[in-house]
């Protein structure tokens, strides 16, 4: 991608800011509940020399990462294995669909009684709020891996591991990318959410004390910390994305609109 | 003696009242290094045949025996060609011949020569690093025949392998075929709708019926090869043929 392709997104970035700073300048919004850019950039300048935000942001991110991890551990082997055994996968059916609708939140309550404040119920609300999902992406996508292309593995001589190795783990690879993005955004979704009531860091934490204080630039802060650090993260993932999916240059759809739209 | 034995092979879908049969009562026997073509039209059950030799598929009655011992489910002594190449896209032209020397554990470098080998006398040097997508149609199908005959099988089983690609690619794959056929000398079960093409290949033509399939006759085709240089012969025994199927 050129840096020209890198920088498309930039004016629109920029028009909001800007609207961020006119709007409560002008008045037209009122600055107590939306203080301008400016004034936010200050507080996250004071937050950054004190060392706080840096210290909540990277509180949050490990709990991020944590709990991501543990869901995609157990959820991309566990969907792979559904998928390929549908009777397994019918014994199982009737408890995620109920187990799914649940919300982060709503495990809560649960999280603080079993374990209490701190990292653990925080790691046990992202771990909660992400593993669904994932693993009803990952089981979905096994299910559409082409079974013609197992049969022509069979034939050649792999046995069955082999197959779920060389065959099925290869064919899902673009399809848990993508699974592994949605995680990562459910997790920094949950990690929020369980730092504002179940601990005593972090920038879930950081935000609800700063609006008890009324103090909106750092509310504004951490929210833009959570945008900048999932930007970045979303930015690396995609990275080795195209590293490990070197394959499918060439051979994916949105080339076609792309090129249409170069004319 | 027969090498390859498809003795009295029934296949139904379903069961009960619903059930549909694919194939009725089919005995097909193959020598050793033969090139046999099983012909007809679409719908005859010709790929369930292939798949129930591959040992993908168990037929619902009879048995396919090789070397006189029935088989046992799937083995890389019968490697299938299908229509569709089937590649894996994310392997190079190069790992997927290697894909079943890879998972017999030959060494890398070994099994990358081997496929180097191949795919030379497949007419592919130098196309071993693109990827299926990167190839042509034709390309892509002579990959698919050197990922079959890398891992040196007893019995070749094409399911029409050339149906999908332009008149003139396909003669040239036909003429590489025979070629093939003749340094690796294997025996070939080789299926397809197109009368030319079984005439253009075949030591032996069985003709099936549809549906379900059922064997109609089976012919020696002498006519010598090449066999394009002998049209007269081979319009003859197209019209032959094409009786015999309308005669349905």
């Amino acid at each position: 991608m050129g840096l020209r392709e890198r920088t498309r997104g930039v004016p629109l970035l920029l028009g909001v800011l800007l609207l961020w700073e006119v709007l409560p300048r002008l008045r037209l919004l009122d600055p107590v509940l939306l203080p301008p850019f400016y004034q936010a950039v200050v507080r996250a300048g004071r937050l950054l020399i004190s060392g706080e935000l840096f210290l909540h942001a990277a509180v949050s991110l490990l709990r991020v990462l944590g709990g991501f991890a543990l869901a995609s551990l157990i959820s991309i082997p566990l969907g792979i294995g559904l998928g390929l055994r549908p009777g397994l996968r019918g014994r199982l059916d009737l408890l995620l669909a109920m187990l799914r609708p649940i919300s982060p939140p709503a495990w809560i309550p649960l999280a603080i009684l079993w374990f209490g404040i701190g990292d653990r119920p925080a790691l046990f609300i992202i771990f909660m709020g992400t593993v669904s999902a994932m693993l009803i992406g990952v089981l979905t996508a096994t299910q559409g891996v082409d079974k013609r292309l197992i049969k022509a593995g069979l034939t050649l001589g792999a046995t069955q591991t082999q197959a779920v190795w060389l065959i099925v783990l290869p064919g899902l690879l673009p399809a848990i990318f993508g699974q592994l993005r949605v995680g990562l955004t459910l997790a920094w979704m949950c990690v929020i959410a369980a730092e504002m009531v179940a601990v005593r860091q972090g920038l879930g934490y950081m935000m609800i004390q700063a609006r008890n204080l009324f103090q909106t630039d750092t509310v504004l802060v951490g929210m833009a910390t959570v945008g900048v650090i999932g930007w970045l993260l979303d930015l690396l993932l995609r990275g080795v994305e195209r590293r490990v999916l070197r394959w499918r240059e060439g051979l994916e759809a949105h080339e076609l609109f792309d090129h249409r739209a170069n004319f | 003696m027969s090498f390859l034995t498809i003795e009295r092979i029934s296949k139904a879908y379903g069961d009960g009242p619903r059930a549909t049969l694919a194939l009725s009562d089919v005995t097909l026997e193959i020598s050793e290094g033969e090139l046999m073509v099983a012909l007809g039209p679409s719908g005859c059950g010709k790929t369930t045949l292939l798949q129930i030799v591959a040992g993908l598929e168990i037929p619902t009655e009879g048995r396919v025996l090789l070397r006189g011992r029935p088989i046992e489910g799937w083995s890389r002594e019968r490697t299938l060609v299908f229509q569709e190449y089937n590649l894996f896209p994310w392997l190079t032209a190069g790992e997927n011949v290697a894909f079943g020397l890879r998972v017999k554990g030959m060494k890398p470098e070994e099994r990358r020569q081997a496929a180097h080998r191949i795919l030379g006398r497949m007419g592919l040097r130098g196309f071993e690093q693109l990827y299926p997508h990167q190839l042509s149609g034709g390309m892509r199908q002579r990959v698919a025949i050197a990922r079959a005959l890398a891992v040196d099988p007893e019995v070749l089983l094409l399911d029409e392998p050339f149906a999908s690609v332009d008149a003139l690619t396909r003669s040239r794959l036909q003429e590489e075929l025979l070629r093939i056929w003749r340094e690796y000398r294997k025996t070939v079960l080789f299926v397809t709708h197109n009368i030319r093409e079984a005439l253009l290949l075949a030591d032996r033509i069985t003709v099936l019926t549809s549906p379900p399939g059922r064997v109609r006759a089976c012919f020696a085709v002498d006519i010598p090869r090449p066999r394009r240089e002998h049209l007269a012969e081979l319009v003859r025994w197209e019209e032959r043929i094409e009786r015999e199927m309308a005669a349905l």
